[in-house]
C-alpha cells in the first residue's frame, strides 16, 4: 500500500502531457492522481488522501491554475501540500501559492528529481 | 404839490437804488445763466460722451428686464444679433437662442433674480444667414433701476461673440479625442500582438513536451509493447498538432502579405464539403458531439482550390467542435440562393457575445475562455480564404451561451 506521502496530483489540461507524465511517475512507482482543471482538482482533493506534490498547469479551461491555487488557501488540509507550477508560457515569474515555477518542456530526469525530492522516494 | 414834490424826490433816489439793484440782479442772473449754461453744456457734453461709450462701444451692450426681454442695447447688439436697421426693444433675448441653450440661459435669468451680482453663461444663438453663433453673455443687476419698474428688475449685460474660441476649443477636443483613439488602438493592437505571441510560444511548447518525454522514456526505459505503441501514438499526434499550429501561422503571413495563390479548378462545392464533414467526424464523436450533413442532391459546381476551401471548411468544423461541449449539435446545411452557394455551420456551442460578433473574424481576436482558444487565426485564415474566392462570410449568434451560426458564401460558376 502506498503511503500518502508517494501520490502526486497532475492537473492539466492537455491529455498527452497529462497521460506522459501519469505513466512516467507510476513507472516510478508513485501513485498518481490527475484532473484535467482546477475546479476538478478541489473536488477530488476532498476524496483522496493528501499527496506530496501537485504538478499545476497555468492556462486550464474551467478554473486555471492561478484560481486553483487561490481557492486552495481556503482549505487547510490542502494548503500545505508543496505545489509546483510547470507553465508553457514565455516567461515564467514567480506565482504567490507555488513552491517554484518550472517551464515546459520539462525533461524526464527533472520531472523525477523534483518528485523525490517533494514526495518519500519509492521503494 | 410840494408834498408831491418831495415825494417825487423820494420816489427818484429810490428808483435809482432800484435800477442799480435791477442792474446788478441782472448781471447776476446773467452770470447765473452762463453758469447755467456752461453747466447745461457740461452735461450735454458729459451725456454726450456717455451716450458715445454705450452707443458705439466695442462691446455689445444690452439691458434685459426680468422676463428676458431687451429694453435698451447698443450699436454692437444690431450688428452682432443680425438685424441691423432693426430696433430690439422689447424682443425676448430668447428668441434668438437655440434649445440646447435654452435651459442656461433661463439659469442665468434664475441666478440673477436670486440676486447674484455677476452671472457669466455662454449660449449658442441661431441668426438668420449666419452659422451657429456662440456669445458669453455676461450679467449684472442695475445699480439705478433698483425698484420694480414696469418691466421688473432690470439687468445689465455685455455679449461677446466666442464662436471662434468656441470652434477651436471644440477642435482641439475633437483632435485630442481622435489622439486618444489613436493611441488606444494602437496600445490595444500592441497588447493583443504580445498576447499572441505568448499563445503562440504557450501553443507550440505544449506539443514538444510530449514529444520530449516520450523519446527519453523510449530511450531509457523497458516498456511493455503496449505503452511503446501508447507513447509512439502521443509523439505522432503531438508532432502532428504542431505542424498544423505551424501551418496555420505559415498561411497568415502568407495572407497579410498576399502571397498566397489559390490552385483554382472546376469542382464540386458538396464533394469539398463531405471531405471535411469526413476528417472531422472522429474528433467530434471524441467529443460525443452529434454532427449532421445536409448537401441537397444536385451537385454545386464552383471554381475554387479544392484543398483551401476544405480548409475553410475544416476551420469551421475544428471550431464548432471545440466551442461546443458534450451532447451538443453541430448541423452544415448548403443551399443556393440566386448565383450563390450559401453553406451554414450551426452549433450549439458557448455562442458569441453581442460585442465580440464584430470581432471574431479579426487577426490576434479570440474567445477570452483562453484555454480553449487555440491561436485564434482559424475564422481569420477562413475569413481570408473565402474573400479569395470571391466570397463572403458572417457569424450570427443569439448571445454567449446559445450556439452561433456561421454561413460562408460562395459565387457559383457561371
Amino acid at each position: 500500500m502506498t503511503s500518502p506521502q508517494r501520490s502526486i496530483l497532475i492537473v492539466e489540461d492537455s491529455e498527452p502531457i497529462r497521460t506522459t507524465f501519469r505513466l512516467a511517475l507510476e513507472w516510478e512507482g508513485y501513485e498518481v492522481f490527475t484532473a484535467q482543471n482546477g475546479e476538478e482538482a478541489l473536488t477530488l482533493l476532498r476524496v483522496i488522501p493528501a499527496p506530496g506534490l501537485i504538478l499545476l498547469d497555468l492556462s486550464m479551461p474551467v478554473m486555471d491554475g492561478e484560481e486553483f491555487l487561490s481557492h486552495r488557501f481556503t482549505n487547510n488540509s490542502v494548503a500545505n501540500i508543496p505545489t509546483v507550477v510547470l507553465t508553457a508560457a514565455g516567461n515564467p515569474t514567480a506565482i504567490a501559492g507555488a513552491e517554484k515555477v518550472v517551464s515546459k518542456p520539462i525533461e524526464l530526469g527533472a520531472l523525477l528529481d523534483m518528485a523525490a525530492s517533494y514526495c518519500r522516494v519509492p521503494q | 404839490m410840494k408834498g408831491r414834490f418831495a415825494k417825487s424826490k423820494l420816489d427818484s433816489i429810490d428808483l435809482h437804488q432800484l435800477l442799480v439793484d435791477l442792474e446788478l440782479q441782472q448781471t447776476e442772473l446773467e452770470a447765473q445763466n452762463t453758469e447755467f449754461r456752461q453747466t447745461q453744456q457740461r452735461l450735454e457734453e458729459s451725456h454726450n460722451c456717455y451716450a458715445e461709450l454705450y452707443d458705439f462701444a466695442p462691446v455689445a451692450y444690452l439691458s434685459l428686464d426680468s422676463q428676458g426681454c431687451i429694453r435698451r442695447h447698443n450699436q454692437l447688439t444690431v450688428v452682432l444679433l443680425g438685424r441691423q436697421g432693426v430696433s430690439l426693444v422689447g424682443m425676448p433675448l430668447a428668441s434668438l437662442i437655440t434649445p440646447g441653450s435654452m435651459p442656461p440661459f433661463f439659469e442665468h435669468l434664475r441666478q440673477l433674480k436670486l440676486g447674484r451680482h455677476q452671472v457669466v453663461s455662454e449660449l449658442a444663438l441661431t441668426i438668420k444667414n449666419r452659422p451657429q453663433t456662440w456669445v458669453r453673455l455676461t450679467s449684472v443687476p442695475s445699480m439705478v433701476d433698483s425698484t420694480s419698474g414696469a418691466y421688473g428688475r432690470i439687468y445689465h449685460s455685455a455679449l461677446i461673440d466666442v464662436t471662434e474660441q468656441k470652434t477651436l476649443e471644440d477642435e482641439r477636443m475633437a483632435s485630442l479625442y481622435r489622439e486618444t483613439a489613436a493611441r488606444a488602438e494602437a496600445e490595444s493592437l500592441n497588447r493583443a500582438k504580445d498576447e499572441f505571441l505568448a499563445t503562440v510560444s504557450h501553443e507550440l511548447r505544449t506539443p514538444i513536451q510530449s514529444v520530449l518525454m516520450w523519446s527519453q522514456l523510449l530511450q531509457t526505459r523497458k516498456l511493455k509493447d503496449a505503452d511503446v505503441n501508447i507513447g509512439l501514438a502521443t509523439i505522432e499526434q503531438s508532432v502532428r498538432t504542431q505542424s498544423r499550429l505551424i501551418e496555420s501561422l505559415l498561411d497568415v503571413s502568407r495572407l497579410m502579405l498576399g502571397k498566397l495563390d489559390l490552385e483554382l479548378t472546376p469542382l464540386d462545392l458538396g464533394t469539398c464539403l463531405q471531405s471535411a464533414f469526413d476528417a472531422a467526424r472522429p474528433a467530434a464523436e471524441a467529443k460525443l458531439l452529434r454532427i449532421a450533413i445536409d448537401l441537397g442532391s444536385a451537385p454545386v459546381r464552383i471554381t475554387g482550390d479544392g484543398i483551401r476551401l476544405q480548409q475553410i471548411f475544416g476551420n469551421l468544423l475544428t471550431n464548432s467542435i471545440k466551442f461546443t461541449d458534450a451532447g451538443g449539435l453541430i448541423q452544415i446545411a448548403m443551399k443556393i440562393i440566386d448565383s450563390e452557394a450559401q453553406i451554414t455551420f450551426t452549433d450549439t456551442g458557448i455562442g458569441i457575445s453581442k460585442s465580440d460578433l464584430p470581432l471574431i473574424f479579426e487577426r490576434f481576436a479570440c474567445s477570452n475562455d483562453c484555454a480553449r482558444r487555440g491561436l485564434g487565426l482559424g475564422l481569420t485564415v477562413a475569413r481570408d480564404l473565402v474573400g479569395l474566392h470571391g466570397g463572403t462570410i458572417s457569424a450570427t449568434s443569439a448571445g454567449a451561451g446559445k450556439g452561433a451560426t456561421v454561413t460562408v458564401a460562395l459565387p457559383l460558376a457561371s
